[in-house]
């Protein structure tokens, strides 16, 4: 273990069924604070897409149930009071990454902080954060591409009083929203975000009227160790000690012409303590993919990881917090110094998720994942419509799940939980576009024993002159296929003028100008393939050349499966499948794509945004 | 005479009551159901039960018939073959299915997502575009490629198919028109277009929920032409109502054209009689609690009348359709127990089914569940044999609870107490998502609490929750097929309206709703009802602009006539916003829908009253059992609910044991017998 022992760990003065009932309370009032945001915000990013995020912590500010971690003590360090001046009733609001040590990592993020107090005393924080439609700053949403500073990204809040003892400031809101496009959205989703936060402070309460609050603290202080516990024997039975494992991936730029950037993770374990070490990563770049990873948010990934793959009943909070010690490498690009521009960090976020994952895959047996469409794709289209009205819309697009332990990858689903498509119908009532196609891409997830998930494509006909900024990875690196599974192919983003040309534009560009009948056609990765293609069963591959999601070419060539009529046919399958066995390579653990050496992808990279920005973009 | 028939139809058991409307007396009978051909136990049942109440099938007046079928079609995926007509460019939209992966990071790792119920290989889009929000069209209907596909479709074997065009909620001319094509290429297919299903935005969950009801069609429309057929055989000339998820009746015919609508036919029964019931002895405002074999169903009942949800749930879908609002969560008296490597008790939602089935059932079950912590704690008297049919088996319920016991370090009682208090919080978990989570303090309404094992753990509920009173309707087994007998005939019509209190007045939104009520008017009048049993209500779905919530506010129409009434809509949704939320908003007011409930009344049952009589219980009481209530055991009497007569009073501890059910009494709780033959249960003494 690296430092001391928590505090919380021991004996516990609650008995373990009410222990248990607290803690599935707690639980459902996670549920519940989000069901809360999501059914009065306005946002449809929040509204449709769930893009919110709640915890509940101790009185210490330990999260006690939440996936992303707490930064509470940071949040308050860096507000002008101290723990002492909280009062009931009190909310802090944050949107500045830089306040909270990256609880949120991007400005459009507002993060909202309510102290829990029974009979006088605290006894816990409740804490949500959502992503506001704009918060001003250079483009709108308020994620630029061009741009290298977090100044071009909107106004900041540091952790200040949003209600003081139960008395909102109006006048700090209103000043906040008048430096954004969309002042109302801006005040609704963020009064919103308080009520998620209020659900848990009446939750908690009533928890302790009904057991006392000596016994609820008891109770938050178990629920902890328990996770605890249970963390130490995942590392235990899954962990293997002494060896290192090593793990590098890429994200394409950072939509200024720089790139490819490494991702270096090394992992291994000395007693029941495990390292993550980011050194060899790559320096902070020029443009905005910067991600300031939150160290305690990392072992929090870090941890849900083996949950879901393990125990998935296990709770997950701060409880195992010791029992990761975490390398993050200053002026590295996961950990930014201020005032890096930090807006579009969603692809450096996704790809530290591939690695991590890429990186167990190779140091626990029998268990792999493949890499993702990797990133949170996303598409902004703004402008004034002919009766003078603007109007602005942004939408997250998903794309390839890559093939997991005993399954298929998910065509066109989405990496981050809970997340759903904004409908066709709700777009085209709202905003001057149709939705021309929403579909699979077939064949562009990896192949394997179990299939990667194919990205989609979207098209989109704009209806006004206006302009587009967008946001995607994985167009110049693969999502790679793991034990004998092969690659997804890569994004691609076409721009259709009304006179028919074609543009192919790079995966992050800002305010590029489109026209009344303009079309977009917007093309997500797939996700990886898992294990050798040939063992894949037949008949499977046969039933999805019939649902129109793998081609007859490619079941020939990448499964070996011959179908003729939609059917299999099986003598001649064994004998190609036979045939690729004798001629092929042996299999890779990992499976890159056609990469080009580093030197050629950078210099191509740079080719690219030259070519682009010549364009006059 | 005249008899009225409620007729439940479950999974395992088949549940009937027979009202005689002279006497006013009940019969009920249970059978077991067919699942493989459902309208043999429906008829097998009905000629039992009208046997048993010393009738004839001749004699019946009114069927109220609600059924599981299309649940377990679901829950099985045992429906037809569907096929698919979609806009093109948007033949994926099952597939996709929104993007949704489940919570939390890393949820899709272990993600099962069943096929869509329409495939892939029977899917077709055609080309033609309805624009928004103006609703017209600007790209003719490839009427070639409609042909070629219900062609291709036919051919291949679908038994249904389902059309659903983009936009078509603002104008179904596409789909009506697809729908022509289909009838005339391949007469005797069953079609559903999805504006005629669900006239409403959002085309996944339009697409889906018209996907739905032709997946369960075929085989709705073979179960009831059978059934009406073999009951015309048998000398019927009953009228056949089937109960609807909201709780509403409609005609055979109108449940073989929208079999989606019976998707919770089941558990609305119960609801609705709870209501019933409740309302009845001056109770309104009650949650009511159902809570069988595998799960339980909670909801909430305000002054009189069931709450509603256009969402409904049946496994991983989640569609749009009305439904008594229903929270179902898994636990029930099969639901096992699991001690997680954290130490964590878990209950449920596995559960030993009724095969197995418990391990005090004595059919080889070795896993510890509810009923058996039940029956080691002494709540289940030896006297009881459960579905009147099984003798149980004490010592495998020892031991099964004995496991969980020797791995929490405690003692078996401890262990089973704390199986009933995980059990019982789950439930209240579930109660609170329905009450407190809405604004409602539960403190404020009654429980009424049924299905097989609800009467035994309602009273460790209302303990936590200060429901008050708990009340234990007569027959709690088989109150959903009592609960039909209290229905009425009801359909609702809707709407998309989307317009801001700015852009239109009280007279547009008059008009709107006149157009939805004639609609109405036509519909009841198709099912037979008379114009003075006509009636009519109002909503109107209301959000602040570009929400995603629809908070339903009843509407009284003839305000509507001045601006008055808008206002009234708008402040009434502000103070159910703020009551639920903490909050308003400085913005315009959007009307989302627009819904007309039409009704007509139909009388199937009267409950009637007795005057009480003496309070003492003692005639009814049939023996002593030693019963374990928080660390002790306590000498605790058994009466025998029969027995009971109205003005009886039972002082806690006791146990009240009847055909069905079996009801605790907790200590420092009375129960009394009501007008109606409830059972009341009050803290103290009762008064």
């Amino acid at each position: 273990m690296t430092g001391e022992t928590p505090d919380f760990v021991g004996e516990h003065d609650v008995d373990t069924t009410t222990l248990d009932i607290i803690e599935n309370t707690l639980a459902n009032t996670r549920d519940e604070m989000d069901r809360v945001v999501e059914t009065t915000a306005i946002s449809p990013v929040i509204r449709e897409q769930s893009d919110q995020f709640p915890l509940i912590a101790d009185a210490k500010g330990r999260m006690v149930m939440g996936q992303f971690g707490s930064a509470i003590d940071t949040i308050i360090e860096n507000s002008p009071f101290d723990r002492d001046d909280l009062a009931p009733g009190d909310v802090i609001a944050t949107n500045d990454p830089y306040m909270c040590a990256g609880a949120v990592s991007h400005t459009p993020d507002m993060l909202l902080l309510r102290p829990i107090f029974y009979d006088e005393d605290l006894v816990g924080f409740s804490s949500q954060w959502g992503n506001l439609m704009d918060v001003g700053g250079k483009t709108p949403g308020s994620m630029p591409v061009q741009a290298t500073t977090i100044f071009e990204e909107g106004m900041r809040l540091p952790p200040v009083k949003l209600y003081k003892e139960g008395t909102f400031d109006s006048e700090l809101l209103q000043t906040f929203a008048h430096n954004t496009r969309l002042p109302d959205h801006a005040e609704a989703d963020i009064k919103a975000l308080a009520a998620g936060t209020k659900a848990a402070e009446e939750r908690v309460q009533e928890l302790c009227d009904r057991f006392g609050k000596e016994t609820y603290v008891a109770a938050c202080d178990a629920i902890l160790d328990r996770t605890r516990d249970g963390m130490i024997d995942l590392i235990h039975e899954f962990v293997p000690e002494g060896e290192r494992y090593t793990f590098e991936d890429y994200v394409d730029d950072d939509g200024m012409g720089n790139g490819p950037i490494k991702l270096h993770l090394e992992i291994y374990r000395e007693g029941e303590t495990v390292y993550l070490d980011w050194t060899g990563t790559d320096a902070q770049v020029p443009g905005t993919v910067n991600f300031l990873l939150n160290e305690k948010m990392f072992k929090m990934f870090t941890g849900v990881f083996l949950i879901m793959a393990f125990d998935p009943l296990l709770t997950f909070n701060d409880g195992y917090y010791d029992l990761f010690e975490v390398t993050l490498p200053e002026g590295s690009v996961v950990q930014p110094e201020f005032p890096a521009a930090l807006g579009n960090r969603l692809p450096m976020m996704a790809r530290q998720f591939d690695v991590l994952q890429a990186t167990f895959s190779k140091l626990i047996d029998g268990f792999s994942v493949a890499g993702s469409y990797g990133t949170s794709p996303n598409l902004v289209y703004a402008g004034t419509d002919s009766e003078g009205n603007d109007f602005q819309m942004l939408e997250i697009l998903y794309g390839g799940i890559p093939a997991r332990p005993g399954g298929d990858g998910l065509d066109g689903h989405s990496w981050w939980p809970l997340f759903r498509t904004v409908p066709a119908e709700y777009q085209e009532a709202y905003y001057p576009l149709s939705i021309d196609e929403y579909s699979t891409r077939t064949d562009t997830g990896g192949a394997g024993t179990f299939r990667g998930g194919h990205g989609i494509t979207k098209v989109y006909t704009f209806e006004e002159d206006g302009a587009i900024t967008f946001q995607d990875d994985r167009a110049h690196t693969y999502p790679w296929g793991v034990d004998g599974g092969t690659h997804a192919q890569t994004s691609e983003k076409t721009l259709v003028r009304t006179d028919g040309t074609e543009e192919e534009l790079p995966s992050k560009v800002e305010n590029v100008p489109v026209e009344a009948g303009d079309k977009l056609v917007f093309s997500t990765a797939g996700g990886g393939g898992l294990g050798d293609p040939l063992e894949r069963d037949p008949e499977q591959v046969a039933t999805e050349v019939r649902r129109g999601l793998v081609s007859e070419e490619a079941a020939a060539e990448e499964y070996g499966v011959v179908i003729t009529d939609g059917a299999v046919d099986e003598a001649a399958t064994e004998q190609r499948r036979a045939d690729i066995r004798e001629t092929r390579d042996d299999l890779d653990e990992f499976d890159y794509g056609p990469l080009p050496d580093d030197d050629d992808l950078e210099a191509q990279i740079a080719a690219e945004r030259r070519e682009f920005n010549s364009r006059g973009n | 005479m005249t008899y009225n028939l409620g007729v439940d139809v479950g999974g395992t058991f088949t549940d009937v009551i027979v009202f005689d409307e002279e006497t006013n007396e009940l019969t009920i009978d249970k059978v077991l159901s067919t699942p493989a051909n459902p309208s043999e136990g429906v008829l097998r049942g009905i000629e039992e039960a009208t046997a048993k109440a010393d009738t004839s099938v001749e004699e019946l007046d009114l069927l109220f018939h609600g059924t599981t079928v299309v649940t377990n079609m679901l829950l099985e995926e045992t429906g037809s073959r569907v096929g698919l007509i979609t806009s093109a460019g948007h033949e994926d939209i099952l597939h996709l299915a929104r993007a949704w992966t489940p919570g939390p990071l890393y949820g899709w790792i272990g993600m099962e997502k069943p096929d869509p119920l329409a495939d892939l290989v029977d899917t077709r889009g055609v080309a033609g575009k309805i624009n928004s929000p103006a609703g017209e069209e600007t790209q003719p209907l490839d009427e070639a490629a409609v042909r070629t596909a219900v062609q291709e479709l036919q051919a291949a074997g679908v038994e249904a198919v389902t059309v659903a065009l983009l936009n078509s909620y603002l104008n179904p001319a596409h789909e009506e028109r697809v729908r022509e094509i289909i009838e005339a290429e391949a007469p005797g297919l069953p079609v559903s277009i999805s504006s005629d299903i669900v006239p409403e935005y959002g085309e996944y969950e339009r697409t889906l929920t018209t996907v739905i009801n032709d997946y369960a069609r075929p085989q709705v429309i073979q179960y009831l032409d059978d059934l009406d057929a073999s009951l015309e055989d048998a000398g019927s000339t009953a009228k056949m109502n089937v109960v609807r998820s909201d709780g509403g009746l409609m005609s055979s015919t109108a449940a073989k054209r929208r079999p989606v609508e019976l998707a919770l036919s089941g558990p609305s029964g119960g609801v609705v009689g709870a209501a019933t019931i409740a309302s009845k002895k001056g109770v309104p405002d009650v949650l009511t609690l159902d809570m069988g074999g595998t799960s339980t169903d909670v909801s909430l009942v305000e002054d009189g009348t069931p709450g509603t949800t256009r969402q409904t749930k049946v496994g991983y879908r989640e569609f749009k359709s009305r439904s008594v609002d229903v929270n179902t969560v898994g636990a029930g008296g099969g639901s096992i127990a699991r001690v997680q490597l954290s130490g964590a008790l878990q209950v449920g939602p596995e559960s030993a089914g009724a095969d197995p089935g418990p391990a005090c059932y004595g059919q080889g079950g070795e896993e510890p569940t509810v009923t058996d912590a039940n029956v080691v704690l002494g709540r289940i008297p030896p006297m009881v044999q459960l579905g009147g049919k099984m003798d149980l088996d004490h010592e495998a319920a020892r031991e099964a609870i004995s496991g969980i016991a020797q791995q929490r370090d405690s003692t078996v009682e401890e262990a089973a107490q704390a199986i009933l208090d995980i059990v019982n919080e789950n439930m209240y978990g579930a109660l609170r998502v329905v009450s407190v989570e809405r604004g409602y303090d539960p403190r404020d309404f009654g429980l009424v609490a049924f299905g097989g094992a609800g009467p035994m753990h309602a009273n460790a509920l209302v303990d936590v929750m200060g429901a008050d009173p708990l009340i234990i309707p007569p027959g709690p087994g088989v109150m959903s097929a009592f609960g039909f007998l209290t229905s009425d005939v009801q359909n609702e019509f809707s709407e998309t309206y989307l317009e801001t209190d700015q852009d239109v007045d009280g007279a547009d939104v008059h008009a709107e709703f006149q157009a939805l009520q004639s609609r109405a008017v036509d519909w009841l009048e198709s099912e037979g009802v008379t114009a003075e049993d006509h009636g009519f209500e109002y909503y109107a779905d209301c959000r602040y602009f570009r929400q995603d919530i629809q908070m339903s506010i009843p509407v009284d129409i003839d305000n509507l006539r001045s601006d008055a009434g808008l206002a009234e809509i708008k402040d009434d949704f502000e103070a159910r916003h703020d009551r639920q939320f903490g909050f308003s908003l400085d913005a315009p007011l959007e009307i989302a829908n627009l819904r007309v409930i039409g009704k007509g009344s139909i009388e199937g049952v009267s409950i009637e009253a007795t005057e009480p009589g003496d309070s003492d219980p003692s005639d009814a009481q049939v023996d002593t059992n030693e019963v374990y209530f928080d660390g002790d055991y306590y000498d605790t009497p058994i009466y025998d609910r029969t027995e009971l007569a109205p003005g009886n009073e039972i002082a806690g501890p006791a146990i009240v044991v009847e055909d069905d059910s079996t009801i605790i009494v907790q200590p420092a709780y009375t129960a009394r017998v009501d007008r109606y033959a409830n059972l009341d249960i009050s803290r103290g003494d009762g008064r």
